[in-house]
Parts: C-alpha cells; structure tokens; sequence
C-alpha cells in the first residue's frame, strides 16, 4: 500500500493528474493540520510551557510541592492502584480473550457482547454499583441474608475496592488488545502443532502466548495507563476514605481552591503525564516493532471443540459475569427503586418515583441530560467530518506527515482525562488572542477537549477503510475530470461511510458518560451527566443517583445493543466487541 | 387646560409603564449549596410569583461552589446574580471583599439581630443545626458529643470535612470554642477512629446505608429522609448543637439588582420561610411553626459563635482540622 512504489508505474496523466490534485487538495490538508495542531498539539505545548514556567520562576516551590508527602502519597496510591488493577485486567481479560478465540463456545458474541458493555459503562456507575453490592444495605446480599452487619465498613471503599473494580473495568481492554493478537496468530501454526499431537494447552502455551506475546505487553501498558488516568472509581471508592490518587487529587485542589491552584494542578498533571507518557512511548515502540505480516495466512480459529472442555468454560464465564457485571448493576436498579437510601427494598418499599418524579423535576438533571446529548452528539458530528478529510488526506496527500500526524493525534487521547482538562483550562484561562473572547466557563471549552479527546477513536476505523480502497475508481473519476470535492463526496465517502459513522458512534459512546475532562471543566449551565451524579452522591441523594446511574448506562446499552444488531452494516473490527469475537 | 391634564396624565402612565418594565423580569442566576431538589423547589417558588423571571441555578459544596464563584469572579465573567450558602462566615468574607451588594431596604425587622449582617449585605434564610445521626439499628443511643468518644463508636463514626463544607467548618468552630475540650475533643474523636471526609451528604449515606453507625451531620437531612423511611435517627445533643443561618446574598455586579433584590425579598417573607418549612427546614422567621420533627427553636440549645472572629480563624481552623485528621 506504499504509493511512492506504485508511481513510476501509473500513466503520464495520472502522474500529471496527481500533481495537479496536490495543489487541489492543499485546501483541506491545511485545515486538517491546522486541526490537528490546535485540537492535539497547542493545548500539551500549552501544559508542558506552563508547567516548565512554574518550574522555573518559583523552582523552590515547585520541588517543594512535588516532592510533598501529599503528593509521594498519591503518587505512590496511584502506582499501586494501576499496577494492582492491571495485573487482575491482564489475568481476566487474557483468560475470557483466550477462551473467546481458543473455543467453540455457543454463546460466545453475547458473552464478548456483555463483556465489552461492562467497559462502556462509565467507570464511576461501575464504581457506584459495586459499592451497593457490597456494604450493608446491599439489595442483594440482604435478600439472601448475607450482608454484613449495619456498622461493617462497605469493603469497596479503599485500596483493595478500587483495584477491584478498576481491574474489572479495564479487564475488557485488555482483552481486546490480546484478542485482536490472537486473531491474527497464523492457523496454520495451530493446525500444525495439533497434527504433532499438542495438547490445547500445550497449544496455548507453546504456540499462542509466544507469538503474541508484543500484544499482551501492549495490553499490560494500556491497562496501566488508563489505571493512572482513572478518575470515576477512586473519586466513589478513594476519596471518601481519604484514599487520593493523582488525577482525584487535581480535582480536589481545583474543586477546593478554584483558579488559584492551576499552577500546582498543572505541575501535578505534567507529572501524572510523565508516569502515562512512559508506558504510552513503550507500547508505541512495541506497536512499531510488530510488524510480522501475516496478511496472507488465515488467522487462528477456535480449535477446542469437545463438549467437555467448552461446555465448563461457557458455565464459568456466565458464572463470572453474572457477578462481576450483572449483579452489581441489578444492586444499583434495586438501589434505585426505593424512596430513600437505606430502605430494605420490598413489595411495599418499591417505587419508581426517583424515575418518574424527583430526577425529573429537577431542572439540573434535565439540563446534564440535553448537554451530554449536545456536547456527545457535536463532538461525534465533528470528529466523524474531521477524521474523514484528515483519514484522506493522511493516506493520499500527506503520507509523508504520516508519522508526525498520526502520533499527535492519539496524545490527547493516550493521556489521561484530567491532563487534557487542565492542558484547555491553561489554553483558554486568559481570553483568546485577537477575538478577545474566553470559553473558559463555557460549553465550548468542554466540546474542545472532546474533541481533542476523542479524535483518536473516530480517525481509526475511517482510516482503516480508506487505507484499503483501490485507486482504481478514484483515477478513473480524475480522468472523467471530477474534482477533489465531487470524488470525495460521490466515490471515497459513500466506500467509507460505515467506518465514518461506526467512529462517530463510539465518539459518542465514550463522551455520553464522560466524567474526567468535564468535572473539571463544568460551569453554571454545562452540566454532564456524570458531573450530575457526582453531584446527586455528594448531596446524599443516593436513591436519585442510583436511578440516573442506570438511565445514563441504559442509554449506552441501547446504542450499542443497536449497532450490535446492525452490525452488518458496518466494516469488521469498526466495534470493539466484533474484535473481541470475528465472524 | 384640558391638555395639559391629558398630557400630565399620558405622562404618568408612561412613568408607570418604565418604572414597571424597570420591575422584575429577565433572566437570574443563583449560586447555591442547598441539595438539587430543594435549590430546584425554591426557584420554582420565586417563578411561580414572578413568572417573568426565569431563574437558573448552579449547585456545589459550600467551598467548591465558592471556588468556582472566586474564580468567574478573577476572570470577570461570573453569571452569579445571587449567592445562597451555608454559613455567614463566607458572607462576611465576600463582604470584606466588596463581592457584595448592600440592600438596607430589606424587611428583616422580626429576624433575632443575633444572625443578622448589620450592613444588610446577607440575609438569614433558615437555620440549620449540626447535631448526631445515627442508624436505627446501633447499639447505643447517643445524647451527647462524647458519647461519640466512647468505644461502642469506634471506628463507627463519620462526619463532614470542613475542607469542604461550610456548615462543617462553623460547626468544628462552634464546637471547639464551646467544648470544655477544645481540640482536644478532635483529636480524641481522630484517635477514636472518626473519618472526616466530604460533605454532609455523604455522611447521611455512610449512616443510613449502615457503613457506619453514628454522624455528625445538618438535621434537615436525617428528618427528612427518615420521614421517607430511611433507617436513620437525629439527636439534638445536650451541650448544644452549632447553627448557620444559610443566608442569601446579592452580588455586587449583579446584572438584574431588582429580580436579585425580588429573589431575597421572597425568601425572607413569611412565604418563603413557610416554604423553607415545608421543604424541612427550620424557619428562620420566628412567626412560622417549625417542620414536623423539629423542636420549637425555643428548645434547642445552640453554641454561640461570632462570624467575624471566625472568619479570622477560619484557614488556621482549616489547617488544624487536616493535621488532626491526616487530610491534604
């Protein structure tokens, strides 16, 4: 797919044709860098020159604060925490992947379905789930008279709680990554192994896990990453037993002491950025190192077939899900459908008026509804736009920018949430240069870093397609004489329109629930839905809390249940969970 | 003669006209800590009497909110038309600031002068206690700040941080300047494993969920939400609990001084004082009959505590309060 090697051999007109186009196109590569570098790049340059500039004028200070027992504190919480929760995602994520790939299970796309749904569900609803499966008012656990005595501390508060619920929360991630390694494993490596007489195991062991060994690294480092920049779970499950971590710290100091602790959230962040950046370099580095093409062979399909392997392990992995993913969220419905938290929920306890009344009424809950739906909503409408000029352009016009572009584009998203936050509010704090206007405190400023974001996660599926489509058509378009716009509305954008859309959809998706970027940017009037259930939990309204919990992750089920049930529609791989499990 | 009448009398009723579109209308925005419902009940109140006032609303933590208030306020660009917060410490803060609008005309003529700005520049709006919550099913039935030091509370207490609440900060004034104990009774409830941390909101969950058994925490939350059926009790203390005065207050760069001025009229006449008792709270007005569940005001014991003095302290008190309870 290099077209540098492919151009001596294309006819003089196209040669001619192409410079032509070079010049024709130049409009949109410039808007799209510009994009690019204001989306990505201005905001980092930003953090990273204020940080240094803190660093500089007040060294003393700086060092002070950073070497702060509070800060060595959460960052040594935060360590622990992400290196904790890594190691339960790689062992359960890497068992369902394995047993995805590995066996002929019956229910295997519900199962990579379900397990995929438990990822989009907002880390802070996962947090608040498990945290009412498991204290002393548990619906569940009393309706079956195991829950611990009143006066018990609710054991997911605190360390072992957060490693918990984050580890199964990014577990999916992990077996993502791992499943798209396996997916590519040669079959005919498996065939020959099993013709030598290996045991599935020794299959496992000897063949599998060695040649995608890069691919498990590479998940061992996102789960760390998103364990650093995990704001939702040790904000429900750290911060009321004192438990901070980096990013819950930045919104503490903020929250507390408002715009005069940029500077000190800035440096905190540069440094939350430092430990994320180390493990995003190296798994870049492994990415680039895995180049074994295996195009060409047929990938591994599931080879444990017997009934009396694959019928345990279907049992067990329902088993698992039921009570690591559908128990907690049954807890938070049952939590959700009494009059106020505490009551046993019972036939004459039952109510649906946190549904029906008290979320409705108010106006907060209201209005955190119609702004996720806007700023979700712009921000996949956008990026869908954007990341199909920039696909075009970084495919057939700037392939040389390639490896500048591609890389610039996946920083905001690499990095955690919190560091994209404080990076806009350090860009926007002061009114913007010649219009002399400032977003800071407007929706604008939340939609800005959405975007900056999430551009990542819309570019990939488009890029993927266009990556694949023949130039044949295209040419014979540009001899017919259509211009660049005419051949990218009637011929590219109609061949990649599934992947435009499928990227949008998770853009939207991923911001519907978001809590990180806007509990630190929100202001009067631009309340999301996860600054609303922050706010509900603060106020001790956990009946109301429970009830938007569930009507925020209902609205993501559906989508997805919806995409699920279209998803011929779409190109494979454009969903995760498809990944996770390939026709 | 006759023109001269009628133009006196077109005059007048243009003036009128002016003077009445110059009344109440255009838009509002409140800054508060009052939970959601309540900050969305009062707003609907205050339209429901002035329909052409559209009010919108803004809800945080005393101290966050007041950070994001600070911080709009540096900047030039806050939208706050009208602040309502717990306690009156903050108010005298914002005053010494010149944040705020004076309004000598207000009615405050029945309110104790006890919990009244002398400069007119906040307002009480009710009065909300800080005493002990505790679950219906725990062993002890406490009647006084010390039992909280006792070891059948072990480990079993929660209360609010006063990093972030400022109806928890003027309680931990009020209590160590009335405590024969002073500090000391902090750092035994620290020793006694008491967690400090969050808002009252959290506390009553923590409480009513059955985390743990005793709180410190605003009476209006448990009385309510006992009343709905949640398994919680509240007790008045017999040392005396410490009180805020929730007041309100206009800012001083209020874009719609009337409807500012409209909005603190309405909760301090005795309409909105019922509606405050309505929403379960203790009326600041001493005409309106407290809640059901309240005593009589006459029979609550509460801990003096003088705002300006407490302002002084305040970030000394802050500090202490992180040392006792290993905050940052």
């Amino acid at each position: 797919m290099t077209s540098q090697s492919g151009a001596s051999a294309l006819p003089f007109q196209w040669q001619k044709a192409d410079a032509w186009s070079d010049r024709e196109g130049g409009a949109i590569s410039v808007v799209v860098i510009a994009c690019v570098g204001i989306l990505c790049l201005i905001p980092m340059v930003q953090l990273v020159a204020a940080a240094s500039r803190v660093l500089q004028t007040g060294t003393a200070e700086a060092v002070a604060l950073l070497t702060s027992a509070a800060v060595l504190r959460a960052t040594q919480n935060t360590l622990v925490i992400a290196a904790g929760s890594t190691a339960l995602a790689l062992v359960v994520g890497g068992a369902v992947a394995l047993a995805l790939a590995t066996m002929t299970l019956a229910t295997r796309r519900a199962l990579a379905f379900l397990f995929v749904l438990s990822l989009m569900v907002a880390p802070q609803v996962s947090a608040l789930a498990f945290k009412t499966l498991a204290g002393p008012s548990s619906p569940i656990l009393n309706a079956v008279g195991l829950a611990p005595p009143p006066g018990t501390a609710n054991p997911m508060l605190g360390f072992a709680g957060i490693i918990l619920v984050m580890g199964l929360h990014h577990a999916p991630l992990v077996a993502i990554t791992i499943g798209s390694g396996l997916a590519r494993v040669p079959k005919m490596l498996v065939e020959a192994a099993m013709l030598d007489g290996a045991r599935p195991a020794g299959v496992v062991l000897d063949v599998i896990l060695p040649v995608i060994r890069l691919h498990i690294l590479a998940a061992i480092l996102l789960a760390f990453v998103a364990g650093v920049g995990n704001f939702g779970i040790p904000a429900l499950l750290g911060l009321p037993v004192g438990v901070t971590t980096l990013p819950t710290m930045v919104y503490r100091q903020l929250a507390s002491f408002g715009r005069g602790a940029i500077h000190d959230a800035a440096l905190v962040s540069l440094l939350i950025a430092l430990i994320a950046g180390v493990a995003v370099v190296a798994s870049a580095w492994l990415m680039s190192r895995r180049n074994v093409r295996t195009d060409l062979e047929r990938g591994m399909e599931p080879f444990v077939t017997s009934r009396r392997a694959t019928l345990p392990a279907e049992i067990l992995l329902w088993l698992f899900f039921s009570v690591t993913i559908v128990l907690p969220l049954v807890s938070l419905v049952a939590k959700s459908l009494v009059p106020a938290y505490g009551v046993t929920l019972n036939w004459k306890t039952l109510t649906f008026s946190q549904y029906t009344g008290t979320m409705w009424e108010q106006a907060l809950i209201r209005r955190a509804f119609a702004n996720s739906l806007t700023y979700s909503g712009s921000a996949a409408a956008i990026l869908a736009l954007l990341s199909f000029l920039l696909a075009y352009c970084v495919d057939r016009r700037l392939s040389w920018a390639r490896m500048i572009l591609l890389p610039v584009v996946e920083m905001p998203y690499a990095l955690p949430g919190v560091v994209v936050a404080i990076a806009c509010i350090l860009l926007f704090l002061n009114p913007l240069p010649v219009l002399g206007v400032t977003i800071y405190g407007t929706a604008w400023i939340i939609l800005f870093a959405y975007l900056a974001s999430f551009l990542a996660i819309a570019l990939k599926p488009v890029l993927a397609a266009v990556s694949t489509l023949e130039r044949d058509v295209e040419e014979a378009a540009l001899i017919d004489g259509a211009g660049i716009v005419r051949r990218m509305r009637t011929i590219i954008l109609p061949l990649v329109l599934p992947s435009v859309v499928a990227g949008g959809l998770m853009v939207f998706l991923l911001a519907f629930n978001e809590l990180t970027i806007s509990a630190l940017l929100w202001s009067a009037g631009t309340e999301t839905l996860g600054v609303a259930l922050l706010n509900l939990e603060d106020a001790g309204l956990g009946a109301e809390s429970a009830a938007l919990a569930i009507v925020a992750t209902s609205v993501v089920a559906a989508l997805m249940l919806a995409l699920e049930t279209s998803s011929r529609l779409f190109p494979q791989n454009a969903l995760p969970w498809r990944q996770l499990c390939p026709d | 003669m006759r023109e001269f009448l009628r133009a006196f009398v077109a005059g007048a009723a243009l003036l009128g006209a002016v003077s009445g579109a110059a009344a109440v209308d255009g838009t509002l925005t409140l800054y508060t800590s009052q939970p959601n419902d309540d900050a969305q009940k009062t707003i609907d109140a205050f339209m429901a009497k002035y329909p052409d006032v559209d009010v919108t609303f803004v809800r945080d933590g005393t101290t966050k909110i007041m950070a994001k208030l600070q911080a709009e306020l540096e900047a030039g660009a806050s939208p706050a038309d009208v602040l309502l917060i717990a306690d009156s410490v903050t108010m005298e803060g914002m005053a010494r600031d010149g944040r705020l609008m004076a309004y000598p005309e207000a009615d405050v003529s029945a309110y104790d002068p006890a919990i009244q700005d002398p400069e007119r520049m906040w307002f009480p709006t009710k009065l909300i206690t800080t005493g002990i919550v505790y679950n219906s099913s725990a062993p002890m039935k406490p009647a006084s700040w010390t039992d909280l030091l006792k070891e059948k509370a072990k480990g079993q207490v929660a209360m609010p941080s006063p990093l972030t609440s400022g109806a928890a900060l003027i309680h931990t004034q009020a209590m160590v300047g009335n405590l024969e104990q002073g500090w000391g009774y902090y750092e035994k409830l620290a020793e006694n494993g008491a967690q400090a941390s969050g808002g009252n909101g959290g506390v009553l969950q923590a409480v009513a969920g059955g985390e743990k058994l005793y709180g410190m925490v605003v009476e209006f939350l448990p009385i309510r939400e006992k009343a709905k059926g949640a398994p919680v009790e509240f007790v008045f203390p017999e040392e005396g609990v410490s009180a805020i005065s929730e007041p309100v207050a206009i800012l001083a760069n209020t874009k719609n001084p009337e409807a500012a001025k409209a909005f603190v009229d309405f909760l301090i006449s005795t309409d909105g004082q019922e509606m405050a008792a309505s929403q379960g709270y203790m009326p600041a007005h001493p005409d309106v009959t407290p809640p059901e569940g309240f005593p009589p005001l006459s029979q609550i014991r509460i801990m003096p505590l003088d705002p300006a003095e407490a302002l002084s302290t305040a970030e000394a008190d802050k500090e202490k309060f992180a040392d006792i309870f290993g905050q940052n």
